[in-house]
Formats: structure tokens, C-alpha cells, sequence
């Protein structure tokens, strides 16, 4: 198992490194003047010019790209926002916080409300709590981020006066975000636990454990739950690699400076550093969030734990 | 029994922290040093940085003339006279190349430090290696002279004060130690303004206190604006002007001014106007359509704008727009009636005269290409144009680009690429605003819409020049304009300033409100 978790960390670096050279030439050749961009329709040529010096930009494809690449992968230098003017590792660091605890409060009210939910629609195959469990998520999925966020703003913020509209002065401001952010997961959580939970429902099994006298919590709880969880396990690795993006527009809509409206931010201004440095950070964390959902997968399932611990004799 | 007594102590102890966590703060109110308490204002746009170098970007123009300050001020009268700030005079050599400027010699700091030429000297230098240069035509060095004295060289003698704004007004002054103790001063600020940053969180606000040490409080030569009369000025960034309208409704915010107009009626006469002042302010930028002055004949440029209905762009690009009736607006301090263009295509939609335009034009129905900028205001006036157009047999095929796409096709190099250009137009004055449209040192010998008219250029430079700034030759300009069919303006942006009834009278420096110089009820 030690082994294995050393070369998938190798194979990481692999891929950081690929999503460095990627990015760097996706955004070297996209077309526009970043200077020109800068500096608006008033500079002169000359201006711009010495403004493209001044970033780098007059060198050839091959340089800026060795520069890149050692300041990123050597010197772990991200270097400085050509808008913002600050380091941006820095700025990462300050807004992260703040993107992840909007995305992994909603991540984990996601995954206990909504299998909660999915366990007692799947447990109640076919009957009003079923249907009812079933409308709701509907409702949620379908319904957009930016408006479900209007609503509760209106409601709670407004009409109730219970929590700040907007801001991050407290940790009240974080409340509507995180619900606004956990309730459409909570909907496809919901869905993909109560499919999976009628999936093992009517396994061998459950038929054999119910036809040993065994209590029904007992069985939900040690035979089907274990079960059923490989594809929310699944989804959820997914949904931790999309976390640290954050949601540029919940984070609009409620003004939090986090990661998501930085990285908007950055495309929108051609902030090449920025969007660079986002996306190796992004890459490393799904990384380790494919990494962590892989690890989860050998202690739920002994099966591939098996596999692993063979893969070890062997060798 | 034991749950029922746990989840009852849960929701209690929720509802307690979060009312204490909402609690309505305390009235503010005038404190003894003569302030009011506390003013939240909401920004559109995020600061970004705390550097001096661009006073125009995030929304700083509304607040970092509270921080630091440039050498000279615009007189806030408008009439583009310039007032003393750091410098206290300056003299003119008699070929106007060169300006002896003196600084007053107790300008310092919020951290101490006097300001010297040197610091002067240290500013424009970082300008131009950083390349932010812009508008710096006609400068070419600094040359200091003594402690308290320094030398502008300018390339040759600038024919109006609007040519050399930057390097006089928004150029903002700091000194060089400053910017060396405050780590390049991008997240911590040390201006000699009236006011010190005292919390700045990246995209989220800016609090600025009122510095008791100000150097300025003993000049009474200086414009209003450098008065503190707010004790903690707090900017927060609320992008979304929906959320911004619930900030007012719930009292989190103070005043906001891009309040849309469809949704000001609550604070005029509906549920909150007893607690907020509403003023309609139309913004000095406008939207403009200009031909390609190489591609586009004068018939057909002629056709063109009059088959264009400003009513109907204003209502396609949403409720923050009016639609324009001149090259300028009233937001501008050397706009006159007199200026008005009525009658002509810039207010009248005529299908008939288009039509035989266009035929005079020999236009064959080839497709022309209409470029603007990718953002939601510009596509819908794009469009309704579009639609206006064909209906008088004008095919346009719409490019909305990024910006810097747009800069790059609209240059000289890419004349063949593009027909007409939707855009905005702002400056410091109404004539200012011409100088892209106008001037054709834009472009080596064209304008930015790649028009090259000698008479242009002299009517244009005649009502620029200081001397002959004025609505008579200011009106020379706009008619040779229409005569020719150079430019249409379609749109004025136009919002709402929401105010707390706190604020007994609103202080406008240069047009743009300013909370922290503004009178309060109770102040003397």
C-alpha cells in the first residue's frame, strides 16, 4: 500500500508538471494584446510596447516557458498578478479559507443530508416519502445556483434580517453561501444514493441476512450502506476536486473574495499568472482528491485492498 | 426527553448567536473631533491593489484621492483651473517647454515622511518603467532642482492643460521610503491624503481612517474635498447591484451609486424613502458608433445613423441607459445647451433619409462588419442596431471581441477587418472626450476611427486649446461632426445615487461624489 500511494505522489508530479507546460502554451497563444488589454485604448504604442517589457512578453515562446517552469516547479515561485500586483500564492492562501469552507461545509452536508435522504427514499421504495424525497431533489437540481442564492438572500437576509446579504465579516456571512452551494448536491447526492441503495436492496446478501433474523437497521447499516457507497464515494471525489475552485457565482453574488472569483477575475482581465497558477493548484488538489477517493475505495471494499497487498507480496 | 432538551438548547443557542451575530448597530452619530461615526459605501469593482499607479481602475476613483495626492487638483467648479495640492505654484518658461514646479515644504505622510522632488522624481519614474505611462505625451523628464523645487520638461509646450492632466492630476505622489517600508504598497497604503487605509482585504473592502496628523488641515488653500468629515470610511465591494439594493434595505450600506434606475423607486417614494436620498446621476462616459473612416463612405455613414433609434438601443441594453442627444452630456462641467443636437440623426430615427442615403451611397448590400466589445451592454446595442440597419437594407455582421482583440483590430494595421465601432467615449471634460475620435495624432495622421480631416483636426484643437475652450467653438466641432457623419452617440449610462438622509449635503469633487468631504446633519 506504501508503495503504491509513492507512485501515485511520483505520477502527480507528472501531472502538475504537464498542466504547467499545457497551460502556459494554451494561454501564451491565445490571441490578444495582454499590454494593449492592461493598459486600454488611451496608451500609445510606445507605452504599450514598455509595458510588454516590462512583463516579459517580448521574449520568445521558448524563454518565457523555461522561466516559467523553473520559477513554478523550482523556485515554486507563481510570480505576481499582473492586476493585482501581489504574489499570487499569496493571494491564494488568503482566499482559499474562505472557498473552502463554503465547499467543504456544502460538501459534507451534501453527502450526510443527501445519502441520509437517498438511504430513507430507498428504504421507502415507492411510497409518499419516496415521491416527496424524489420532487424536492428534483426542484433543487434543476434549479439555478445564482437564483436559489436571490431567494435565500431575500427571504433570510432581507425579510428575516437573520443573516448578513453579503460579506465575510462574520461566520453568519457564510451561512446562506453554503446553503445556496450544498443544495443542489444535496438533490443529486440524494438521487444517486437512493439508486444505489436500490440496487443492493434486493441483493443475495440482504436476502440472506434478513432470512438470518437479522434487525433491519443492522442490515442497512452493515450489509447494503457499505455497499451502496462506491458511486457516492465517487461523486464525491469529484465534487472535492471541483471545491477548491470555488462557485465565481455564488461568490458574485454574495461579494466573498475567494478562489472562484479570482480565477474569474484572472480570465476575464488575461491575467496570465493568475490563471496559470490557479490551474497547477487545481490539478494538484484533484490529484490528491483522486488519490484520498482511491484510498477510500480499498478500506471500504476489501476487495481491492486485496489487490493492493497482492501487488506488494508479489513484488 | 433527553433529545427533545438537546435540540431545544441548539436552536436557542443558534438564535441567540445569530441575532447577536445581526444585531442592528447603534445610530451613528457626530462624535467630539466634529466626524460622523461611520459611512459604509459600496463599490462595484475591486480595488485590486493599494498601488497609486492608476487611479481609474476598481473603482478607486471614488476614494483614493482620500489616501494620496497628485500634485495639482482640478478645480471642482469644473472649470478645469488647477488648484494647489503638494505643489503650492508653478511657473512657465517662455517657450512652454519648461515648468518650474514648488512644492509646499510640510507635506508629509501618514507614516512621517516629508516630500521632496526627490519622491517626485521617484513616482514618474516608477510610472514610466513600469510602463503605465499613459497620456504622457508630452512628457519627457523630471529634473530636480533643489529639495522643494523641481523642473517638468515637457517634449514641446502642451496646448492645453487637459494634454498634460496625468502627469499634474493623476499622478498621485508618495515618497520613496514609503513605498520601500510598505513592501512596493499593493496591500498596505502611505499616502499623504486625509485618510490612512487602515484594513484592506482583497476583493472584499477598504476602511480608510480620518488622519488626525494630516498635513493639509492648516491650508486653507485647499478644495473642500481633502476634509475629513467621516471618521472610518469603509468601501466594501458588492458587485452585484441586486445585492447592493438589499445592503440599503436591510441599513448594512449607506450609500451606493449604481443603484439601477428600474429599481430606485423604493428609495424615492416607496418603503425606504424616508430613510435614503435618491440623486439620477448620468455618467460622463457614452456609447458611440463610428464608421471606419477609410471603408465607409459619407452617404453611408449618413444612412447608417439614420436608421439608428436611440430610444429603442436604450431600452434593448437594460434600465442604466438614456438615450444620448450630444456628443457629451451634462455630467461634464463644460456642457452647455447650447450644445444640444437636436434635429439631426443623433436624435431622430428616419427610414426615408436612410434609405436615400443609401442609395446615394452606392452601396450593393456586401456585408459590413460591426465590432464591439463582448460584454452584455455592448452585444444588445449591437444588435439593435443590427436589426435597425437591415430594415433599411444595411446587412451588419456583428464581431463582439475581448478588449484587447478590439484594440488590436481597430488599429490601422487592421483596417480592412471591421466597418463601424460600438464603444464608450470619457474624459475630464466634454472636449476631452473627443480625443480618440478626434485628434489624429491617435493614430499617426488618423483618428481611432482611422478618419483624416484636416479641418477636423483644427476645429478639434481650437476647442481643446485653453484659450478657445469654449461652447463656441465647442459647437463648431459637433457640427462639423454631424455635417460630415463621423461619429453617433446612442446611449448615456445613467444610475442612481442612493444616501443615508444622514448626509445633509453631498460634496462632488470633479463630478464624482465624495462621502468623506460631504456634510452631515449636526456638523458644523
Amino acid at each position: 500500500m506504501f508503495r503504491y500511494v509513492i507512485k501515485r505522489l511520483l505520477m502527480m508530479l507528472l501531472i502538475l508538471w504537464c498542466a504547467g507546460l499545457v497551460i502556459f502554451t494554451l494561454t501564451y497563444f491565445t490571441p490578444g494584446d495582454v499590454a494593449s488589454l492592461l493598459l486600454g485604448k488611451e496608451a500609445t504604442v510606445d507605452v504599450i510596447a514598455q509595458k510588454r517589457a516590462y512583463l516579459g512578453l517580448d521574449q520568445s515562446y521558448l524563454v518565457q516557458l523555461g522561466h516559467y517552469m523553473v520559477n513554478t516547479f523550482i523556485k515554486f515561485d507563481f510570480g505576481e498578478s499582473w492586476v493585482f500586483s501581489s504574489p499570487v500564492i499569496t493571494e491564494l492562501i488568503i482566499r482559499l479559507p474562505r472557498t473552502l469552507i463554503i465547499g467543504l461545509t456544502a460538501m459534507v452536508l451534501n453527502v450526510v443530508i443527501g445519502t441520509l435522504l437517498g438511504i430513507f427514499a430507498g428504504t421507502h421504495e415507492g411510497k409518499w416519502q419516496d415521491s416527496l424525497v424524489m420532487i424536492i431533489a428534483m426542484v433543487f437540481v434543476s434549479a439555478p445556483d445564482f437564483f436559489v442564492a436571490l431567494l435565500l438572500i431575500l427571504l433570510f437576509a432581507l425579510k428575516l434580517q437573520w443573516v448578513p446579504a453579503f460579506g465575510i465579516d462574520s461566520w453568519t456571512c457564510y451561512i446562506l453561501p453554503i446553503i445556496a452551494c450544498s443544495l443542489g448536491g444535496i438533490a443529486i447526492n440524494a438521487r444517486q444514493a437512493r439508486s444505489s441503495m436500490l440496487e443492493v436492496i434486493r441483493a443475495d446478501f440482504v436476502t440472506t441476512a434478513r432470512s438470518k433474523g437479522q434487525r433491519e437497521k443492522v442490515i442497512v447499516r452493515k450489509h447494503m450502506l457499505p455497499n451502496a457507497m462506491m458511486p457516492i464515494i465517487t461523486g464525491v471525489g469529484g465534487g472535492l476536486a471541483t471545491v477548491i475552485a470555488g462557485s465565481p457565482v455564488i461568490e458574485s453574488v454574495f461579494s466573498i473574495p475567494g478562489i472562484g472569483a479570482y480565477l474569474l477575475a484572472g480570465v476575464n482581465q488575461h491575467d496570465y499568472p493568475v490563471v496559470r497558477a490557479c490551474v497547477i493548484f487545481f490539478a494538484l488538489f484533484a490529484s490528491l482528491a483522486v488519490l484520498i477517493m482511491d484510498l477510500c475505495y480499498a478500506f471500504l471494499d476489501p476487495r481491492i485492498k486485496a489487490q493492493y497487498s497482492k501487488g506488494k507480496k508479489v513484488k | 426527553m433527553k433529545k427533545k432538551v438537546l435540540s431545544l438548547m441548539l436552536s436557542a443557542a443558534v438564535t441567540v448567536s445569530l441575532s447577536a451575530a445581526t444585531a442592528v448597530p447603534a445610530m451613528a452619530e457626530i462624535l467630539d473631533n466634529g466626524r460622523y461615526d461611520k459611512l459604509v459605501v459600496a463599490i462595484a469593482e475591486d480595488p485590486q491593489d493599494l498601488e497609486g499607479d492608476d487611479v481609474n481602475v476598481g473603482s478607486r476613483y471614488y476614494w483614493i484621492y482620500d489616501v494620496y495626492q497628485a500634485l495639482f487638483d482640478f478645480a471642482d467648479d469644473g472649470s478645469g483651473e488647477l488648484k494647489p495640492c503638494i505643489a503650492k505654484e508653478y511657473e512657465v518658461s517662455e517657450d512652454g517647454t519648461v515648468w518650474t514646479v514648488k512644492l509646499n515644504e510640510d507635506v508629509f505622510d501618514s507614516d512621517g515622511n516629508n516630500i521632496t522632488s526627490s519622491d517626485v522624481k521617484f513616482c514618474f519614474d516608477w510610472i514610466i518603467d513600469h510602463g503605465q505611462a499613459i497620456r504622457f505625451d508630452y512628457f519627457d523628464s523630471i529634473e530636480v532642482i533643489d529639495d522643494y523645487t523641481f523642473e517638468f520638461h515637457w517634449k514641446e509646450e502642451p496646448p492645453a492643460i487637459a494634454e498634460i492632466e496625468f502627469p499634474l492630476v493623476r499622478t498621485l505622489i508618495y515618497s520613496e521610503k514609503a513605498y520601500n517600508d510598505h513592501g512596493g504598497m499593493t496591500t498596505e497604503a502611505c499616502g499623504t491624503g486625509c485618510y490612512i487605509v487602515k484594513e484592506f482585504v482583497s476583493g472584499s473592502k477598504v476602511v480608510l481612517e480620518a488622519n488626525d496628523e494630516y498635513w493639509g488641515l492648516d491650508h486653507e488653500e485647499l478644495q473642500g474635498r481633502h476634509k475629513a468629515n467621516v471618521q472610518t470610511l469603509e468601501l466594501d465591494v458588492v458587485s452585484e447591484s441586486s445585492t447592493a439594493v438589499i445592503g440599503l434595505e436591510t441599513g448594512t450600506l449607506d450609500v451606493c451609486h449604481y443603484v439601477p434606475l428600474s429599481m430606485s423607486e423604493e428609495f424615492i417614494s416607496g418603503e425606504y424613502a424616508e430613510k435614503y436620498n435618491v440623486e439620477t446621476i448620468v455618467q460622463g462616459d457614452y456609447w458611440y458608433a463610428a464608421p471606419n473612416g477609410q471603408t465607409v463612405n459619407a452617404d453611408l455613414r449618413k444612412a447608417i445613423f439614420y436608421a439608428i433609434d436611440n430610444n429603442a438601443i436604450a431600452a434593448a441594453m437594460g434600465g442604466q441607459y438614456v438615450p444620448a442627444t450630444t456628443l457629451g452630456n451634462s455630467a461634464y462641467k463644460d456642457y452647455d445647451e447650447s450644445l444640444e443636437a437636436t434635429g439631426t440623426y443623433i436624435d431622430t430615427m428616419d427610414q426615408d433619409k436612410a434609405k436615400e442615403c443609401l442609395e446615394a451611397s452606392g452601396y450593393n448590400g456586401e456585408e459590413l462588419t460591426l465590432i464591439c466589445v463582448n460584454n452584455e451592454a455592448a452585444t444588445k446595442a449591437a444588435q439593435m442596431i443590427q436589426i435597425q440597419c437591415a430594415e433599411v437594407g444595411i446587412n451588419f455582421a456583428i464581431n463582439a471581441v475581448t478588449n484587447d482583440t478590439y484594440n488590436t483590430i481597430t488599429s490601422p494595421a487592421h483596417s480592412d477587418e471591421w466597418d463601424m465601432m460600438i464603444n464608450t467615449l470619457g474624459g475630464p471634460s466634454m472636449v476631452g472626450s473627443w480625443h480618440l475620435l478626434m485628434d489624429n495624432e491617435v493614430n499617426n495622421g488618423v483618428t481611432f476611427s482611422l478618419i483624416e480631416d484636416e479641418k477636423l483636426q483644427e476645429v478639434y484643437e481650437a476647442a481643446n486649446a485653453d484659450a478657445t475652450h469654449d461652447a463656441e467653438h465647442m459647437r463648431e466641432v459637433i457640427d462639423y461632426v454631424i455635417d460630415n457623419a463621423y461619429v453617433d452617440v446612442l446611449v448615456n449610462a445613467s444610475t442612481s445615487l442612493v444616501y443615508t438622509k444622514d448626509i445633509e449635503s453631498m460634496y462632488y469633487r470633479e463630478g464624482y461624489y465624495t462621502p468623506s468631504a460631504s456634510t452631515f446633519v449636526g456638523q458644523e
